[in-house]
């Protein structure tokens, strides 16, 4: 036997170690994640293959629900408004939440008071969020708009109760009320960014917005790539504050995919439908995602050079 | 000895208790009842008592759900063949539903052997009837009438609306009692946000449903609506009710409404709820050509699971809580009750805090249901909210919310596949 | 303090007082910028305080009254007394704390051998881990629930513990902050014969403070505040968690918004205070002492 085989041998033994190490780490989740999500959603999908109510018996319909989609002016509108609430919030939310990240990184007098602070719209019930919004938003009386025809615009926007200005009524909302939840996030990748990186770059003489292009924002790249596909991923998914603020409304300008889905499985029963819609809004998530990770190697920085 | 004594002796316990439990077992059977609100409505455990103490071999067991989660989790219950024996049917929308995925239990032989006169349910009942069969037992059943602030009227020097009163009438009237500006301002009268707050009236004049797909007769009921909104501003627009989450309750109660359509549910909050408005209540105005009395009634019914094991108990718990025992109980607690014979009306109607001549209110001449069950009772309402808030914000014309009603009620009842 | 901020103060002084007074108008609008933004994000929550203590019929008064016309703390009392808030409250802080810690243990093993042990399915088994939050809970929901039924755990706060633990989101955060702790760490400390376990909880963990607090933060709120999950899985009365109890006060006819926000500021409160506690791990730069050798 020549020693270049034995040292294969002794590689391939060795990986076979190590993955036997990585599923003894993976067990305890795997197990959970595989028997109680895992089965479930593939039994969603398979749903998307059926006509079905849960009550009256199965029958198969091949691609139909799929075809019908192509039909359906609902399912054309909720993909539309997701699509517009996903590319319009993702990024804002993205900047605002490290301009507060950086913000609440200071070292002052007070900053875990405000730490807490930040954090409240996120914990608020939503219905005080949306109270207050609403308040914030009234198309007379609302300071909003009274602030823009102080400035000269005679005719300010109806918000919620318009069509063309619902959604960016709230997408403005979620961005503010998310956005505490991600400077969270940001907050603790920026404890991770050794101080000494700081302290050679002043030496050398560079001033802050440098420090923060050059040091701040690529060590910080792997949770800004962490937060991106969340975003991404709960943006394809908002439901609850549409609900609570416009009910998809005016007419059908908040209506977004997952309000949908609710729609045709729990008011009119139709999961298999509802399951194809889901799996649409998967595929669409997946095809973004996995364009996050082709682009991960580009901009991603895990270790410091 | 002993210690064989210590073994038996807990042995023989064991023995006894599982005889006993046993014994009971055999005895006592329990029904699982679903309903929403019931630690908030203490009219539910009165029956519940009443009904066990009479029937000591049933127990209930309440599965007791939020209102607004009550059809979803349901849904989820019954699908996945969850043991519930009887359960609360909300409105025709939730029944058709039921109805068409079998959960239902035919009733009529319960009926002819316990020989329920059903005659003294209104007619309304005729929509819980599926091919001759009765699917739900009605329990409580409202009606709309019209509420007012008798002191707004006072001030305006205006006499109280009369049961006579015709939705034209409703207009003028509630022009003479709108004053003030901005957060002081009464309005004479208010349109919830509701789609049935300006669609459901005029249904009476009639004899198509909203589930039908022609909508042109809706017509003067928006113009009336729009009319009073943008023209008299004697109502609060439907933007800024949207806006500023306003609700009726709280605004008829803080008496800056002088006139409302509501169902009799709002009277048992009013008679709870701490206020000082004096109110009254009279007919709903009818549109020309319809009698005075016409209204828009709703019936809430309790139905047996198909998949029920103890269909017989369950019949005792539904029949009780429809029948005069239960209705007497409701009623006293001033909720309506589906059978409404002349004793259960005038318990009703002798509450503490009643209005007086309400009574007569409550006679009614047609009625009409808001949306009847059909397998499109749900898209359908859903779209008629959807061009409704379109209409009333002023986003698209009259006309063209109309046509997009008939268009979008056509896309819903096109084969699905 | 970190000995590490002390080092800073102490250099100060000996600064020249242009710096210093650079210093002070950049402090001054740093504190700008905190109050003016703190305001805005606390109206929602001083809206629920000013509710809570109004009747209901007051609360929506337009425009706002952010102080009641009359206080009314009888709400903080019958919130008690017209639904059995203490059971609710008391399953709520069961629930939490479990899920929490089961999560932060599961999420950590998982997200160690997926940032850690190089093996080959690792991408692919990473990326269907990320994908199934993608999948809305409503069209899993009823699969799901037909699962954990025939588990024999439907109507179990069980259900809920077994449901929760294995959370996606816990390992792609964890697997990102683990990510960044350089592998030459792992690899000294496996040439020093530590098992891969040893370097999890000893190296690895104690690192990675920032995550870990911030996925206790995140699951405790997540599941302190969750309402579908309780509303599929619990039925009975005796297992309803704080929210499942809030949404009794939203009958059909109306609801009692004074009541709601009452409760609903009681409910803030362990979430407040997880939060505070937690994130003192956030200012001590853990994850930059003993790195850089």
């Amino acid at each position: 036997m020549s020693t270049a085989n034995i040292a294969k041998r002794k590689s391939r033994s060795l990986r076979q170690a190590r993955r036997l190490t990585a599923y003894a780490f993976l067990l305890p989740n795997i197990l959970g994640f595989v028997t109680l999500t895992l089965i479930p959603i593939v039994a969603a999908f398979g749903l998307s293959f059926l006509d079905w109510d849960f009550a009256n018996p199965a029958k198969f319909v091949g691609l139909r629900n799929f075809m019908r989609l192509a039909r359906d002016s609902g399912f054309k509108i909720s993909l539309k408004n997701t699509i517009y609430y996903s590319a319009v919030s993702v990024p804002l939310t993205i900047v605002f939440a490290l301009f507060l990240a950086a913000l609440l990184n200071q070292r002052v007098r007070g900053i875990k008071f405000f730490r807490t602070i930040y954090f409240f719209p996120e914990i608020s019930s939503i219905i005080a969020v949306a109270v207050v919004w609403n308040m914030l938003y009234h198309p007379t009386m609302g300071p909003i708009n009274s602030f823009l025809r102080s400035i000269g615009i005679d005719n300010p926007p109806g918000w919620t109760a318009s069509v063309k200005w619902a959604m960016p009524a709230v997408i403005l909302m979620s961005v503010w009320k998310q956005v505490g939840y991600y400077t969270v996030i940001f907050l603790a990748g920026l404890q991770g960014i050794p101080e000494q990186l700081y302290e050679a770059a002043t030496i050398d003489g560079a001033n802050s917005w440098q420090k923060f292009r050059y040091i701040t924002l690529p060590m910080l790249s792997p949770t800004t790539f962490l937060v991106s596909i969340l975003l991404v991923i709960n943006s394809f998914k908002v439901f609850d504050q549409i609900v609570i603020m416009t009910d998809g409304g005016p007419g059908r300008a908040t209506n977004v995919l997952v309000y949908y889905i609710y729609y045709q499985a729990f008011l009119l029963f139709r999961f298999g439908y509802a399951s194809a819609i889901a799996t649409v809004l998967f595929a669409l998530v997946l095809i973004v995602t996995i364009v996050q990770f082709r682009m991960e190697k580009k901009w991603v920085h895990y270790t410091m050079m | 000895m002993k210690k064989r004594l210590s073994l038996v002796l807990p042995v023989c316990l064991l023995v006894v208790l599982s005889l006993f439990t046993l014994h009971v077992g055999a005895q006592q059977t329990t029904i699982r009842f679903a309903v929403w609100d019931f630690s908030m409505s203490p009219e539910y455990q009165l029956v519940i008592d009443d009904f066990e103490a009479e029937y000591p071999d049933i127990k209930v067991e309440v599965i007791d759900i939020a209102a607004a989660e009550y059809p979803d989790k349901m849904t989820v219950m019954l699908a996945a063949g969850e043991e519930v024996d009887v359960f609360a049917v909300k409105d025709f929308a939730s029944y058709s539903n039921y109805l068409h995925r079998n959960y239902l239990t035919p009733l009529n032989s319960y009926i002819e052997a316990d020989g329920v006169d059903l005659s003294q349910y209104g007619s309304a009942i005729e929509y819980v009837m599926h091919e001759g069969q009765l699917m739900g037992f009605p329990y409580r059943s409202d009606i709309y009438v019209l509420y007012y602030n008798k002191d707004i009227f006072d001030r305006a020097g205006v006499p109280y609306p009369s049961n006579e009163m015709t939705w034209p009438e409703f207009r003028e009237v509630a022009k003479k009692l709108t004053s003030g500006e901005g957060n002081e301002k009464i309005y004479g009268a208010y349109f919830h946000s509701w789609r049935s707050q300006i669609q459901c009236p005029i249904l009476l004049t009639t004899d198509l449903t909203l589930v039908d797909g022609d909508y042109e007769f809706l017509r003067p009921a928006y113009e009336l609506a729009l009319a009073m909104q943008n023209e008299d501003k004697s109502v609060m627009s439907f933007a800024e009710i949207r806006t500023s989450n306003t609700h009726y309750r709280g605004l008829f109660e803080s008496g800056r409404v002088g006139m409302l359509w509501m169902g009799t549910w709002f009277i048992g909050s009013l008679l709870i709820d701490e206020h000082d408005v004096n109110w009254g209540i009279a007919k709903s105005p009818h549109w020309p050509g319809t009698n005075p009395g016409s209204t828009v009634e709703g019936l809430t019914t309790l139905a047996i699971n198909s998949k029920s094991k103890k269909k017989d108990a369950a019949w005792k718990l539904v029949s009780y809580f429809g029948g005069e025992k239960g209705a007497k109980i409701f009623a006293s607690r001033g909720v309506l009750p589906a059978l409404r014979t002349p004793e259960v009306l005038e318990i009703y109607t002798s509450a503490p805090g009643f209005p007086e001549g309400g009574a007569e209110a409550l006679m009614t001449a047609e009625t009409t249901v808001e949306l009847p069950p059909s397998v499109y009772s749900n898209a359908i309402d859903k779209m008629l909210s959807e061009e409704h808030s379109m209409i009333m914000t002023g986003q698209i014309s009259l006309d063209a919310g109309l046509k997009n009603m008939a268009e979008r009620a056509k896309e819903i009842k096109e084969e699905w596949w | 303090m970190s000995t590490h901020n002390m080092t800073v103060r102490g250099a100060l002084p000996s600064e020249p007082k242009a710096i210093r007074i650079k210093d002070l108008i950049k402090r001054a609008l740093v504190y700008a910028l905190l109050v003016l933004g703190a305001a805005a994000f606390i109206m929602p929550f001083l809206w629920m305080l000013s509710s809570s203590l109004k009747p209901g019929y007051e609360v929506f008064s337009y425009p706002i009254d952010w102080i009641p016309k009359n206080i009314r703390w009888k709400n903080y009392v019958e919130i008690w007394q017209k639904i059995d808030f203490l059971t609710y409250y008391k399953n709520t802080i069961w629930l939490t704390l479990v899920v929490t810690f089961n999560s932060l243990v599961t999420s950590s093993l998982a997200a160690y051998a997926f940032a850690k042990i190089p093996f080959p399915e690792r991408n692919t088994m990473f990326l269907v881990y990320i994908m199934t939050m993608a999948v809305p809970f409503q069209v899993i929901m009823i699969p799901q629930f037909i699962l954990m039924k025939n588990l024999g755990l439907s109507d179990s706060l069980w259900a809920l513990v077994v449901l929760q633990s294995f959370s996606p989101f816990g390992v792609f955060l964890l697997r990102q902050f683990f990510m960044t702790i350089p592998d030459e760490l792992c690899e000294c400390a496996r040439i020093d014969g530590l098992s891969e376990f040893g370097i999890y909880s000893r190296i690895i963990l104690p690192l990675a403070k920032p995550a870990l607090s911030t996925l206790a933060i995140f699951q405790f709120k997540f599941v302190w505040n969750d309402f579908l999950g309780p509303l599929i899985y619990l039925t009975s009365d005796k297992n309803k968690t704080i929210q499942l109890g809030i949404r009794k006060f939203y009958t059909q006819y109306g609801v009692e918004y004074g009541l709601i926000m009452a409760a609903s500021v009681c409910a803030l409160i362990p979430v407040i205070l997880v939060y505070a506690a937690f994130q003192k791990y956030f200012i001590q730069g853990i994850a930059t002492t003993g790195l850089k050798g």
